[in-house]
């Protein structure tokens, strides 16, 4: 055991027990452009098997599992399991089949694309007789 | 300025213990990273700094060290004129972290490494300032 009992009442098995993930909101910057919407979440220590991006009906939801670092006494600053959760509600101007994201450097960048506004269509008139 | 204290190390990491947990306790408001969130430790090889900066290129990312003092400057990006801001959490901006070194790190081997967001450094110590085994001689 790696663990080090800096308070007497503490136990060596209290002190070396991995801590219970907690659950945060990530920072997020929402921008929107002529085409479309962007989502960017700080998500750092998360790497792509530890993210899951969903959407239903009308809600869009990202979970990420990372590890982020915390510090230790005396010892290499350790590392905490944090859990990211963030729903966001999608307006109806949003493409939900086209949504693409990258995650880079701890760092999500959701594409939400907008509808195409349907065009205008000229009916040709026909002049009888 | 945030102090590592290398002297004195284990004072040093405790000072900035539980910078993070204040964070967490921030809820519902977002976390949000700034300069504050660095944590030290040491083993009995080297001392640690790690800092999250996360969406930072690794090429906007500066390490120096002058007059004992090892500093972090790291570029984030700056947002694109002309979008329309509909919510604004992260930190922007430049992020400047100072930790002022003592004559017990290896400074010619100070390493650094960046992977998903979270900058690590890692700080030989020298000699002098590693545990040594005195053998006691049985007469």
């Amino acid at each position: 055991m790696n663990c080090q009992v800096a308070n007497p009442q503490v136990t060596e098995a209290d002190a070396c027990a991995k801590p219970a993930a907690v659950t945060v909101r990530p920072a997020v910057d929402i921008v929107e452009e002529a085409g479309q919407f962007t989502i960017i979440a700080d998500l750092p220590g998360v790497t792509q098997e530890q993210l899951t991006l969903e959407t239903e009906q009308n809600k869009l939801t990202l979970r990420a599992t990372g590890q982020v670092p915390q510090p230790v006494r005396g010892q290499r600053p350790g590392r905490r399991d944090v859990q990211f959760v963030h729903s966001f509600s999608l307006g109806a101007q949003v493409d939900r089949e086209h949504i693409q994201a990258v995650l880079k450097h701890g760092v999500l960048r959701i594409n939400l694309p907008k509808l195409q506004k349907a065009q205008p269509i000229s009916v040709p008139v026909q002049v009888a007789g | 300025m945030t102090t590592l204290n290398v002297l004195n190390g284990l004072n040093g990491a405790l000072r900035l213990q539980g910078d993070l947990e204040r964070l967490f306790e921030a809820l519902p408001r977002p976390v949000r990273y700034t300069a504050d969130a660095v944590h030290t430790g040491e083993d009995q090889d080297n001392y640690y700094a790690e800092a999250v900066l996360p969406g930072v290129s690794p090429e906007h990312i500066g390490v120096t060290v002058e007059d004992n003092v090892l500093t972090i400057r790291a570029q984030r990006e700056t947002p694109a004129d002309g979008v329309r801001w509909l919510q604004r959490d992260r930190a922007q901006g430049e992020a400047v972290i100072r930790l002022r070194l003592s004559g017990t790190v290896d400074q010619a081997r100070i390493g650094a490494e960046y992977r998903n967001g979270i900058l690590t450094l890692t700080l030989p110590k020298a000699e002098v300032a590693k545990p040594r085994q005195i053998p006691v001689q049985v007469q």
